[in-house]
């Protein structure tokens, strides 16, 4: 489970990125993040995998806290960051190794592991290459292939959909739906509305901060007492936001 | 700018952009705290004209502060030039003094000024015209081929030209001393410089030949290595030889007129220069005591450098453009290797998290060209470099006075009794001191460094399950290994060579692992308190001005660390309180005391501020 209690963030002392904001996310569940540029996602998915410190507030992932009992919280959960360019001098089977030994991967369980996630992400032939010489899209897959090698309790994405072909976004949805449906937690912030609709259990709608909405495709829309696409009730949500966020926190 | 030409207005805007930073070109307009939107918002009267004032306020503080750190940094690199151009002019002036005629000074000055171009000119062309990364940018913008070739000339010529102009002062001292007039010496000046043009011209020819006709450049990190590494060689291997010109105290003088003489007139050196500096055909003219042949000799010239120029346009407007699609998708070698399972158990087993950073670091060091030539093949070459300069310089002393056995034997006679008690051991671990004061500013800046040239990856480690302490083991362990071990192994030989007792040797030996140990932690907690995490390249990361300033930081920090213990010796020595030996234990002790107070800054205080660093 996924407790967020209180939290607040602010860069510059004055404007808070994230504004007292309370979530608990269950176990066996897919948890869209929604807002527009600069809500604030982001930046709560980087307290919750350490990043960055939240000036007020707690955040406990699986009952261990992110700030007093770091490492194992970290041990929690696999993090895939809005941009992969990371360790871009590695190459593929070189990063997985390191990701496999900063999360204690047993020796008996990486080759299988790796050679499945290399086949479902279409990978395979590009293992012995340096993750430079990738594509923005390959490099979001072997993001996303170092998060899963410790089959973590907690997946956290930020925007995993970016630069994705649709057969890899497809996979990737596939791979959070087995995800969650074996008990455990998958957490991601995106603006592709159409994703989060067919995807998530449940869904939490930022703006400036604060959570505006959190709850189900449907009660979202029993809220409006309408049929409309979530991308309505989305711009609607994040245009007024006073009214329904009193509600929403009732 | 005529608005009545914008195709010349377009261009001088990607000049512009050019000079004022590649990276740059796309990105950072107005970023700044206090840009011109929040003056135009106060002038409008929208928004609240007390926080536009404010952020205005803060702006130009920010400002300011960007505006000094410039300063700073183009300071320190006058200051380097004028050092440069100071020594050339030097050994101008001493050329000068020995008679040597001037048409020799000037072949001599134009072979070291085209060896110099041959051995960094290819890695800066190549780098400007064709791996800057804003050049897909470019290509995006409708700008001619033809235009972004001059803008990319114009851009990598001026710098090319600017960095030539060191060994201006080799030939241009002994004119003035000859006393040949203003006008002679600005028309030689001129000369030079068609000559330095011609060289680059001509390289960046070769270059979009080779870039265009085969793979070897598209490999951009296997170039880089190759002629860094060059360069650093050549860089060594001079420097080693000068030793011999300039330290020779009986015959030097006559041995720098026979170098100069048998230099200028060789058959390969003025092959090489008629190939690459072809207006030299035209020295005697231009240093003939006619004026007229003067003029014609540098018309010559600058028509010989139309035509190079003409050449260029011709081989850039079928070439370049090619050329750079074909690095653009090449992405170096690439393997299709598919590996079994069998295969993939033998190259992931399980490392604990420190040696896995280890790992990552090391190949961090290996495959990125700027940190394999200065945090690796820098820090391991300069001390070997520096014995090589002491052992010539002593060869040379010696040479005329005592055979080289004999000197030898007298050395171990003095040496073989430097116990504990004995003064010289003293002087030696004093020596010690200074030199890894030095280092400060190369080996050990490398770990100063070693956070920073992690970038945005830090962030990545940050939310790894791995503590912050391991990670700043494994920098230590790396780069504390490759600064210490070199001059281990030299201390040591140099020690089993002289026949120091064995105490003593062990004693030095203890007293350098110590001081490195020390002065190590201390420059990486440093580095984990100002990290440098956001930079467009790394170049940039490590020729940064800043980099200047921080050396001299590190050295100064140094000096002061090393202080304690070597005053203890010294002032031991001087009043004789306490026996040598003792002098040198509590030395030592002190010592223990400065690792450990090292380590507890550095894996305590600097770690924990190191994980608040945020992004």
């Amino acid at each position: 489970m996924i407790q967020i209690k209180n939290v607040s963030k602010s860069y510059d002392g004055k404007k808070k990125a994230v504004d007292s904001l309370s979530l608990d996310i269950n176990d066996g569940e897919i948890f869209g993040l929604l807002g527009p540029n600069g809500a604030g996602k982001s930046t709560l998915l980087k307290m919750m995998v350490g990043i960055l410190a939240p000036d007020e507030g707690e955040i406990r992932l699986n009952g261990h806290s992110i700030q007093t009992d770091t490492l194992a919280a970290k041990q929690r959960f696999g993090y895939v960051s809005d941009n992969p360019d990371h360790l871009l001098r590695l190459k593929g089977h070189e990063f997985l190794r390191f990701m496999a030994d900063a999360y204690h991967v047993p020796d008996e369980l990486r080759a299988d592991r790796i050679a499945e996630l290399a086949e479902e992400f279409s990978l395979s032939d590009e293992l012995n290459n340096q993750i430079q010489s990738f594509s923005h899209g390959m490099r979001q897959k072997m993001m996303v292939m170092g998060a899963l090698i410790s089959d973590p309790e907690i997946w956290i994405l930020d925007e995993p959909m970016t630069g994705l072909d649709p057969r890899a976004a497809f996979l990737l949805k596939q791979r959070m739906r087995r995800h969650a449906d074996s008990g455990k937690i998958v957490l991601f912030s995106t603006h592709v509305l159409d994703v989060a609709e067919k995807v998530v259990d449940r869904v939490g709608v930022i703006n400036k901060g604060e959570l505006v909405f959190v709850g189900t495709v449907e009660e979202l829309r029993a809220h409006f007492d309408s049929n409309s696409s979530l991308e309505e009730m989305f711009l609607e949500l994040t245009e007024e936001t006073a009214d329904f966020a009193d509600e929403s926190q009732a | 700018m005529s608005t009545k030409n914008p195709d010349r207005r377009a261009f001088f805007s990607l000049l512009r952009v050019m000079f004022k930073g590649e990276s740059r070109a796309n990105g950072g307009l107005g970023t700044a705290l206090g840009n011109s939107k929040s003056r135009r918002r106060k002038r409008l009267g929208r928004g609240s004209a007390k926080k536009a004032a404010t952020v205005q306020k803060q702006g130009a503080k920010v400002n300011l502060k960007s505006k000094i750190g410039s300063g700073f940094k183009y300071l320190s690199i006058c200051l380097g030039f004028a050092v440069l151009a100071f020594l050339t002019g030097s050994q101008g002036y001493m050329m000068g003094l020995l008679g040597i005629p001037l048409t020799q000074i000037f072949t001599t000055a134009v072979l070291i000024l085209t060896i110099f171009n041959l051995l960094l000119g290819p890695l800066n062309t190549i780098s400007y015209f064709y791996y800057v990364k804003d050049i897909p940018f470019y290509l995006s913008l409708p700008f001619s081929s033809r235009q972004i070739l001059r803008a990319k000339f114009i851009h990598s010529g001026s710098m090319s030209i600017l960095s030539n102009l060191i060994f201006l002062p080799l030939f241009l001292v002994p004119a003035y001393m000859a006393r040949l007039g203003v006008l002679r010496l600005i028309l030689y000046a001129l000369f030079y410089l068609t000559i330095a043009a011609c060289i680059n011209i001509f390289i960046i020819c070769i270059e979009i030949i080779l870039v265009r006709f085969s793979n070897f450049a598209h490999n951009q990190d296997r170039f880089m290595m190759i002629f860094s590494t060059l360069s650093m060689v050549f860089a060594i291997a001079f420097g080693i030889g000068v030793q011999f010109v300039s330290n020779d105290p009986v015959n030097m003088q006559g041995q720098i007129a026979k170098s100069v003489s048998s230099l200028s007139g060789a058959f390969l050196v003025q092959l090489l220069l008629k190939l690459f500096a072809l207006p030299i055909v035209f020295t005697k003219l231009v240093f003939s005591s006619s004026l007229l042949k003067l003029c014609a000799g540098l018309i010559g010239a600058c028509l010989i450098v139309a035509i190079y120029y003409l050449i260029f346009l011709f081989l850039g407007d079928r070439y370049y453009l090619d050329g750079v699609m074909s690095v653009q998708k090449s992405g170096g070698n690439k393997s299709s290797r598919v590996y079994q399972k069998s295969e993939l158990k033998g190259l992931i087993s399980s490392r604990s998290p420190l040696k896995a950073m280890i790992s990552n670091e090391l190949i961090k060091l290996r495959r990125t060209p700027i940190f394999f030539s200065q945090n690796l093949i820098g820090p391991l070459t300069m001390p070997l470099y520096l014995i090589a300069v002491f052992l010539v310089v002593s060869f040379l002393q010696l040479r005329n006075k005592l055979s080289i056995s004999e000197a030898v034997a007298m050395l171990r006679a003095q040496t073989g009794g430097l116990n504990l008690n004995h003064p010289m051991l003293l002087f030696v671990t004093v020596g010690i001191y200074l030199m890894t004061v030095l280092m400060a500013g190369t080996s050990l800046h490398s770990l100063k460094m070693s956070i920073s040239s992690d970038g945005e990856n830090f962030f990545f480690y940050k939310c790894l399950p791995v503590k912050t302490r391991v990670y700043l083991l494994a920098k230590a362990l790396i780069y504390g290994v490759i600064a210490t071990l070199p001059l281990i192994l030299i201390i040591l030989l140099a020690g089993l060579f002289l026949a120091l007792p064995p105490l003593s040797l062990a004693y030095l030996i203890l007293t350098f692992i110590l001081l490195m140990t020390m002065l190590s932690h201390v420059m990486l907690a440093i580095g984990a308190l100002y990290p440098i995490l956001q930079w467009d390249n790394e170049t940039v990361l490590i020729r940064g001005g800043k980099n200047v300033l921080w050396i001299y930081l590190e050295i100064l920090i140094s000096l002061c660390l090393v202080l304690p213990s070597s005053l203890i010796l010294i002032f031991n020595y001087k009043w004789a309180y306490l026996p040598l030996w003792l002098g040198h234990l509590i030395a030592l002790a002190v010592l223990v005391l400065g690792v450990v107070c090292s380590i507890f800054f550095c894996y305590g205080y600097a770690a924990r501020k190191l994980e608040r660093t945020e992004s």
